[in-house]
């Protein structure tokens, strides 16, 4: 049985029946998925049946952390929260860092499981043991930072750590996020399920500790982990420094930071945008908890109508959505549309590629001033962002066709505007044209939330990581078993353990699945081999896969928007870039094959499932 | 020939610009590029782009020409051509 790095325990909240109870945490179920988002994808699994309706009560939102949240392991205090995603249909995974994940082990919960749907406005406070569902009638349509900062009056409480949705969620938006702290669990649309249950707020406090087995083996271990973290060349001296922003010059410079709805990668060139300007934006930086690195960035915008907006970011995904996808070339825009999309709830990747493609719409003559409410949304007009936004938000007008991200925006206008809705399996391509960056182009593809660049970002083609080899961006041939390397890896070592994205490919890309076996080892005391690490990664995907499987998905799911398959890129050290389907075949291919999954259909297969002791799932896909 | 030297961070604060034209002769390859730059710049490189301890390049800046990284092409020895462009990229991390 563990000894350590678990609460042990598991919250199920009913807000049908305004009940709650306790559930052990099973061991099979540590040794088999570890934590986080292998908890939250088996409670998927096991829990929501196919067909589903993503916004009604039989959906679930499953939070979860894993062991090293809350035991003092650097950078781990990160949570998953799961549930069928009302914008793809698949499974709805979204990660967040903040120190609500640490608080919540200190609750003493590693899964809290919400069921049902509340018949009024409610907000959930638990404290320990005690869960109270407490009347959100009052702060039902505040923005989240509002909400956050009443509830903590309420509860007379300035330290309790708070998960809440704006008027987003509230409102069913599918691109809505559920924000915590000033931080978001952004992408796949949880915040409308959060919306849908009438739940306004997880509020949560805690005073335990978390038990290590081992604690000689346990500073052993985390002493490599920091000697990793001292031995990078950009953790320290870059990385908390600039932050994620930083990524903006190089994918410039590689010419894969898409631009103006993917028509301009290339071309755009963000000198508004650049490391320069948002420096002189700085006035702070954030550290999650247990993080020495602090790569969170305060910045205040400084000019015009947005002098004197902060904001936590924006990261360059936000700087991606917001600005150069936009067409937007300028900082403080940025730093502004960021505030105003966590205040009200939105996922800014969301929102800001779905106004991009509504801008490509305007400046093409399919969308005018009549369905625009007057706005003249070209791109570059920052204005115009800004109004749209907050219209998405509250569903009027304008916003009201974009809230539920640019494939339904899409289906409503029609005219083949689908062709260049940029998205896959429902969800907005995060950053990186991929067209350049072929194994991230089949992650995107392939990953099972849909286009999401936290399932298997392909750092070896982005930041030149050679680890496990050196990779050359613009092959075809070896993508598929590097893209599973990558989903695996990262699934388990990031989402499952868990510690932060930006470690695995900084510091320990080397000694990420020997670190991961020490730690659990030490930790929890179950035994971990490097080589069981990555099987539980690997058991994850396979899990998440099915549930995709269950909803209908197929291969024919795993493609690309047209525009990335038939238009190459049309300038900058990507030009002539593209992944045609061809292409795109012959990585699937690749791909499927090295899952041991059937190559004409995307399917795992029995003896996949099989081998990683997951038969049931095989019974429940009649396999 | 001309060559676009492309630059970025602290390199683009070394060199002055993103973007800075330099003429070599016909026939100069990439080690002659860097030696160039080491001649022009001197020691301000030495974070960015050479270790002084070994006066080579720093094994995690990646050197681009037209897009691909010369890992992929002739190493240090891939021959440049009028019109390139050759882009230095230091080890970034996050996204």
């Amino acid at each position: 049985m563990y000894s350590g790095g678990y609460a042990g325990k598991i919250l199920r909240i009913n807000l049908t029946e305004r009940t709650s109870k306790e559930e052990p945490l099973q061991e099979q179920l540590a040794r088999d998925f570890i934590g986080g988002a292998g908890f939250a994808i088996k409670y998927l699994f096991d829990e929501v049946k196919a067909g589903t309706d993503p916004l009604g009560p039989d959906n679930k939102l499953i939070f979860a952390c894993g062991p090293f949240t809350g035991a003092g392991v650097p950078c781990s205090s990160r949570m998953s929260v799961a549930g069928k995603s009302p914008l793809t249909g698949a499974v709805g995974l979204a990660l967040s860092g903040g120190h609500f994940p640490a608080e919540m082990k200190y609750a003493g919960w590693d899964v809290i499981i919400i069921e049902g749907r509340a018949e009024k406005p409610t907000y959930v406070a638990i404290t320990g043991n005690s869960v109270r569902f407490r009347d959100a009638a009052r702060i039902w349509g505040t923005l989240t930072f509002d909400c956050q900062q009443i509830i903590k009056d309420e509860l007379q409480d300035q330290n309790v750590r708070i998960s809440c949705i704006g008027p987003a969620g509230e409102r069913l938006c599918r691109i809505a996020g559920i924000i915590n702290e000033r931080r978001a669990l952004g992408r796949k649309g949880l915040g409308a399920v959060m919306g849908s249950k009438n739940l306004k707020a997880i509020a949560i406090r805690g005073k335990e500790s978390i038990p290590i087995a081992s604690e000689e083996r346990y500073r052993k271990s985390r002493a490599a982990l920091l000697k990793a973290f001292k031995e990078s060349p950009v953790l320290y001296p870059e990385f908390a420094q600039h932050g994620t922003p930083m990524v903006v010059e190089v994918t410039s410079a590689m010419g894969i930071l898409s631009a103006k709805n993917w028509t301009a990668t290339g071309q755009f060139v963000p000198e508004g945008l650049s490391l320069e300007s948002q420096t002189t934006r700085k006035i702070g930086k954030e550290h999650c908890h247990d993080c020495p690195v602090g790569c969170s960035q305060l910045k205040m915008a400084r000019r015009g109508d947005y002098a004197g907006i902060l904001s936590e970011g924006p990261d360059f995904e936000t700087i991606y959505a917001f600005g150069s996808n936009n067409g937007i070339d300028d900082i403080d825009s940025v730093i502004a549309a960021d505030r105003l999309a966590d205040e009200l709830g939105l996922d800014s990747v969301s929102s800001g590629v779905t106004i991009g493609f509504a801008m490509e719409c305007f400046e093409k003559g399919i969308l005018t001033l009549k369905d625009t409410d007057g706005i003249d949304l070209r791109f570059g007009n920052d204005a115009a962002m800004m109004k749209v936004l907050r219209k998405m938000a509250f569903r009027d007008g304008i916003g009201d066709l974009l809230a539920d991200g640019s494939l339904a925006a899409a289906r409503k206008i029609g005219k083949g505007t689908e062709k260049f809705a940029i998205q896959i399996k429902g969800l907005e391509l995060a950053a990186y044209d991929v067209r350049g960056a072929k194994a991230h182009g089949l992650n995107y593809a392939t990953a099972y939330t849909g286009a999401d660049h936290c399932r298997g970002y392909a750092f070896q083609e982005i930041f030149g990581v050679p680890v496990p080899h050196p990779v050359d961006r613009l092959a075809i041939e070896g993508k598929g078993k590097l893209t599973v390397w990558n989903q695996d890896i990262q699934a388990v070592t990031c989402d499952c353990a868990p510690m932060c994205k930006f470690l695995l490919d900084m510091a320990i890309p080397q000694i990420a699945c020997q670190n991961t076996a020490d730690l659990m080892e030490a930790i929890t005391g179950l035994p971990f081999t490097p080589e069981e690490v990555m099987r539980v990664g690997e058991r994850l995907t396979n899990v998440a896969k099915a549930f995709n499987v269950r909803e209908g998905f197929t291969r024919a799911d795993d493609t690309f928007p047209e525009r990335l398959m038939t238009e190459p890129l049309k300038a900058g050290a990507s030009k002539g870039q593209l992944i045609s389907k061809k292409d795109l075949d012959a990585m699937l291919d690749e791909y499927y094959s090295e899952r041991g999954w059937d190559v004409k259909t995307g399917m795992p297969t029995r003896a996949k499932l099989a081998e990683l002791g997951l038969e049931y799932i095989a019974d429940a896909l009649n396999l | 020939m001309k060559i676009t030297l492309q630059t970025v961070m602290g390199l683009k604060q070394v060199v002055g610009q993103r973007l800075v034209e330099i003429d070599l002769p016909q026939g100069s390859t990439v080690e002659d590029f860097v030696a160039y730059m080491k001649k022009r710049w001197g020691d301000k490189l030495s974070p960015h782009l050479i270790d002084p301890q070994n006066n080579q390049v720093h094994p995690h800046v990646r050197i681009m020409v037209n897009g691909q990284t010369i890992q992929f092409l002739n190493g240090m020895q891939t021959l440049l051509n009028d019109g390139d462009e050759v882009v230095i990229l230091p080890l970034v991390s996050g996204g």
